[in-house]
């Protein structure tokens, strides 16, 4: 089968959930015989979309990737105002202004919809990832029709999505591919679609998610936490992660519960963070070295609102490691009841209690850590997931009616 | 021997949890304010979830399904006149037939009634519900005065109407945040 997957970046220096997952598909899909090839942005860096690989072709792991330019870097002094008043306005802002703002959110790469009008017929499949970015937004309607589309909404209950711009969206592609339960009812409830879907779940490596751990070379790399029992946050410091409620929490817990509990952040802040003598920052860190963080700490804190999946949450279960979650997230509340894996939290009060008795109790942390590891080698296998994953591919039929311009 | 392995379960350990929380709150563990300003990201977030109060409806609509009881057997027969206990009684019987009748048209109209207003309560509870007639032409009108509002001509007009509209959504924000007298 040829396969092409559009995604805003793509590559080994790109971070991101749903980059990551694209990625994973694309790859395992090439390594079982599909000519597998990727479109996206030379960008890296979603804040400004910059221009960081050069435009062109080339092969990564098996993929034929197909890098088109960015026209337009995102300004902050531009997007800032305009996400406030589009998204999290107070009032329904026009159309005009909802396909501004998707132009200004990005990126905006003006060779995406011709070069879809000219190539789509050639693949067999087209798959989306992310629905709120312009490489959806503006490459599915130019595929629909031509070709079956599979759309990955990795999709929130953030703000945009319920935006009258993404209404059409949600009905144009042949399918839809969910990575968990809560976001395939999300979706349902909010677009009332009918199309043949799917919930894929995001793989492990179960077996490589437990090599290479080395704990103590971790510890002795980061200054001031020697043996001291940790917490451990990893992915982006950014307010809609809940990373910065976490910061806050932590600090009010320590202050009311004085020991010598740490919490390591592992990713880079999106905004710089006051310095703290109990919070060690070690920024975005190889892979390796992410295991050995997780593996290390008495547990992983998953404190996002915002998650379509949490692969971290996962990795960490697959390292046997409890987690405390968000949970004002159905679907990181819906993995912890599922997995018996973790404690999903919700506000300070319960946080303190959910931490004390993680603390005060060593065994629960151990046994929710099993739990949490039966659970990803019950659902998170990647065999398993690509075998699936080619099925529903399989079985997606004629592509959906034509969109006109 | 290693001990046996505990699974514990996620619902027990939130009650005890939830436990814990509630008697540290009755023991003033927690500082008047503590709690409150430790939401403020929750809050920054819900605030923009589409939220829908339909409290009252669903009272509304206990209140109305409280009273679909309908039976013959409620019509009181009792008299202060001597002897009109009886003649209600005897009245009732002879009319029994037509009374049950009547409450079984009653009961079927009441129930057709309460299967319609709970499909438009349901309807009012989506939270995707939308007048997509209407949307549609105020999308088209929007849509029309941003053309207009573009327009190069218009600029200074633009840039006063803007100042006017920033004027009053500021003083919709300032008269949002006052609470109520």
């Amino acid at each position: 089968m040829r396969v092409l997957f559009v995604v805003q970046r793509y590559g080994a220096q790109v971070p991101g959930g749903a980059e990551l997952a694209a990625r994973e598909f694309a790859t395992r899909l090439a390594a079982r015989g599909h000519a597998t090839e990727v479109l996206t942005s030379c960008a890296v860096s979603y804040v400004d979309w910059a221009n960081a690989y050069p435009p062109g072709t080339s092969m990564l792991e098996g993929v034929l990737v197909h890098r088109l330019g960015v026209s337009e870097p995102r300004e902050d002094r531009i997007f800032g105002p305009m996400h406030a008043r589009v998204p999290f306005g107070r009032h329904r802002v026009p159309p005009f202004l909802q396909r501004d703002w998707m132009r200004v959110q990005g990126p905006h790469m003006p060779g995406l919809v011709p070069w879809l009008r000219e190539h789509a017929t050639s693949y067999d499949r087209i798959v989306f990832f992310t629905y709120l970015y312009f490489t959806a937004s503006a490459g599915l309607p130019a595929a629909a029709g031509l070709v079956p589309t599979v759309l990955h909404p990795t999709a929130h209950d953030e703000p945009p999505l319920y935006l009258p711009l993404f209404d059409l969206m949600f009905h144009l592609p042949s399918a839809l591919a969910f990575l968990t339960e809560e976001e395939a009812e999300l979706v349902a409830d909010r677009f009332h679609t009918h199309i043949p879907s799917t919930v894929t779940g995001l793989g492990v490596e179960l077996d490589t998610a437990v090599s290479g751990t080395d704990v103590a070379a971790y510890r002795a790399g980061v200054p001031g936490l020697g043996e001291r029992p940790y917490l451990v946050y990893v992915g982006r410091v950014d307010p809609g992660k809940g990373s910065v409620e976490l910061f806050d929490f932590f600090a009010a817990y320590k202050r009311r519960n004085p020991s010598d509990l740490a919490l390591v952040v592992v990713g880079d802040p999106v905004e710089p963070m006051p310095p703290h003598a109990d919070i060690f920052i070690t920024g975005f860190v190889p892979e390796a070295e992410k295991r050995a963080a997780m593996a290390g700490g008495l547990a992983l804190v998953q404190p996002s609102y915002f998650e379509s999946f949490s692969l971290v949450l996962i990795e960490a279960w697959a390292l046997s490691k409890a987690a405390l979650v968000q949970g004002r997230c159905d679907v990181l509340e819906g993995h912890a009841r599922r997995s018996g894996g973790g404690i999903p939290y919700r506000g300070f009060a319960e946080f303190e209690a959910a931490v004390d008795l993680l603390v005060g109790d060593p065994g629960l942390a151990a046994a929710l850590g099993r739990q949490g590891r039966r659970y990803v080698e019950r659902h998170f296998d990647w065999d398993r997931i690509i075998e699936r994953y080619e099925d529903f591919l399989d079985r997606i039929g004629a592509p959906a009616p034509a969109v006109s311009p | 021997m290693d001990p046996p392995e505990t699974t514990p379960a996620v619902g027990d350990l939130l009650d005890r949890l939830r436990a814990r929380v509630e008697e540290r709150r009755a023991s003033g563990a927690y500082p008047p304010g503590l709690e409150h300003d430790l939401d403020v990201h929750f809050r920054h977030i819900v605030e923009h979830r589409p939220v829908r109060n339909l409290e009252a409806l669903h009272t509304a609509m206990a209140t109305f399904e409280e009273g679909l009881a309908f039976d013959a057997a409620e019509i009181p027969t009792g008299s202060r006149v001597p002897g009109g206990t009886l003649l209600h009684r005897a009245a009732a019987k002879l009319v029994t037939r037509q009374t049950d009748w009547i409450v079984q048209q009653l009961r079927e109209f009441a129930e057709s009634v309460r299967v319609m207003l709970w499909a438009m309560v349901n309807t009012f509870d989506d939270p995707t519900h939308v007048h997509a007639e209407l949307t549609a032409q105020i999308d088209a009108i929007l849509d029309r005065l941003a053309y207009y509002e573009r327009s190069a001509a218009d600029a200074p007009m633009l840039g006063e109407i803007v100042r006017r509209l920033e004027k009053l959504e500021a003083a919709e924000t300032a008269r949002a945040e006052r609470p109520e007298p």
